[in-house]
């Protein structure tokens, strides 16, 4: 993939993921009536992304986009750690959503909270 | 003729020596400025978080409770070189429980240490300076409170003529104007906190407006988005201008700084994170406030021109 292609997956793959979280919001937070399947469905669309995110910054496309740190590619272990750990508890989360409203709040909790922990790191400057 | 052009030379640099001295001398505030009460450290700490003392005092690296240690340590990196925060725990030699309030109050408004010596304008008292005297004296009072810690933190590492600090009394002739906040009798109550927290305490300004070559904020672009102090990436515009945060409601920029979440579920990243999770700490009128005061600023492009 050339590097702009990459840089614009990278942006496409993170906005599916805020996109989910966003529609998934509103069970969480007792805004919207409860849909089991569609919280599961936003779940597994994240531990999908999640999953696939990290083979996006090969050694060389440290420019594809403006918002990458070089700490990725310093790091990249922890990096990918960071995305794993994503996938992991958005899987949970799509698991709990079958437990009814409240199991997915406290497991959606924990799935955004790694939204900010991995962008701290590795994002820059916002 | 040569002799005396020689005498002439040793004079001249004299002459610029005594101005260079008479023009960098610290101006401090007196004593009699200070109210005679015992601060409240309650409306302290709610200062502390809105100032996010932690960013950059806590250790490198620090969580949770360990947070609240503020021995110092950071490098925060910049075009001047890099400058690593003091130690501002109450120990009495390594930090600052030595300090009289008068001491830290000098810090703060004038960018002063207890004998006078410059400070570097990396710690944001132009910033802190809009803080009324009866605030700071609360937030000392609620630093009192910190638990101690016996780090020193390293030297600043800057290159000269950086490394001279006499010289930031230039600086400061310049771009310190020593103005606490006045509320503006125009807007609303809610604006105007809003405009305190914003303008002094939070010190949004250091990142979110871009700085001239002499390292000064440069308010044309007024929050409008700036280079990231630390090289890489662009702190976004915050006003409703090209490139900003138009499109978000009050609403959506009070929440984004309770919980780091835009209205699109992006997060927050970077050094913002930090900062989200020291507003996270007010009561949430505060962040209401602030909210309402960023969506009254006049809206302005991204101060790059991109967007």
């Amino acid at each position: 993939m050339a590097a702009s292609d990459l840089g614009k997956q990278r942006e496409a793959d993170m906005k599916a993921i805020g996109g989910a979280l966003k529609a998934a919001s509103g069970f969480a937070t007792g805004k919207e009536a409860y849909d089991a399947a569609a919280a599961k469905a936003a779940m597994e669309t994240i531990a999908a992304k999640a999953t696939k995110f990290p083979t996006l910054f090969p050694e060389g496309s440290e420019k594809a986009d403006g918002a990458a740190s070089p700490k990725i590619w310093e790091n990249k272990a922890d990096f990918e750690a960071h995305a794993a750990k994503l996938a992991t508890d958005a899987k949970a989360a799509a698991t709990a959503a079958d437990s009814g409203a409240e199991a997915f709040k406290t497991a959606f909790g924990t799935v955004a909270a790694n939204c900010k922990s991995c962008h701290q790191l590795y994002r820059l400057s916002d | 003729m040569l002799r005396r052009l020689g005498i002439a030379v040793v004079a001249l640099a004299l002459l610029g020596g005594a101005a260079f001295w008479v023009l960098t001398a610290p101006k401090p505030l007196a004593a009699a400025d200070i109210p005679d009460r015992p601060g409240d450290p309650a409306r302290g700490e709610l200062l502390f978080w809105a100032g996010g003392c932690v960013s950059c005092h806590a250790a490198p690296g620090a969580k949770g409770d360990d947070k609240l240690v503020l021995s110092g340590g950071e490098a925060i990196v910049s075009p001047f070189g890099t400058f690593h925060p003091p130690n501002i725990s109450p120990d009495k030699t390594h930090g600052i429980g030595s300090w009289s309030t008068l001491d830290f109050v000098n810090a703060m408004k004038r960018g002063l240490g207890p004998g006078g010596e410059q400070l570097y304008p990396s710690f944001p008292y132009t910033s802190y300076q809009r803080m009324p005297i009866g605030d700071l004296v609360d937030l000392k009072a609620y630093l009192d409170t910190l638990p101690p810690s016996a780090a020193d933190a390293p030297q600043h590492e800057l290159p000269f003529p950086f490394s001279i600090r006499r010289g930031i009394g230039l600086w400061k002739l310049l771009y310190l104007d020593g103005e606490t906040f006045e509320p503006d009798p125009a807007k609303s109550d809610e604006i105007n906190r809003g405009a305190y927290l914003v303008e002094g305490p939070g010190h949004c300004n250091e990142c979110h407006t871009p700085r001239n070559m002499l390292g000064a904020l440069d308010y044309s672009h007024h929050l409008a988005g700036a280079p990231n102090p630390s090289g890489k990436g662009f702190v976004p515009n915050i006003t409703g201008g090209k490139g900003g945060i138009g499109d978000w409601s009050a609403e959506d920029i009070a929440n984004f700084l309770e919980t780091g979440m835009t209205p699109d579920f992006d997060s927050v990243g970077g050094t913002m994170v930090e900062v989200q999770e020291n507003m996270a700490h007010l009561p949430a009128s505060d962040r209401a406030a602030i909210a309402a005061y960023l969506k009254d600023l006049p809206p302005l492009p991204r101060s790059d021109g991109g967007g």
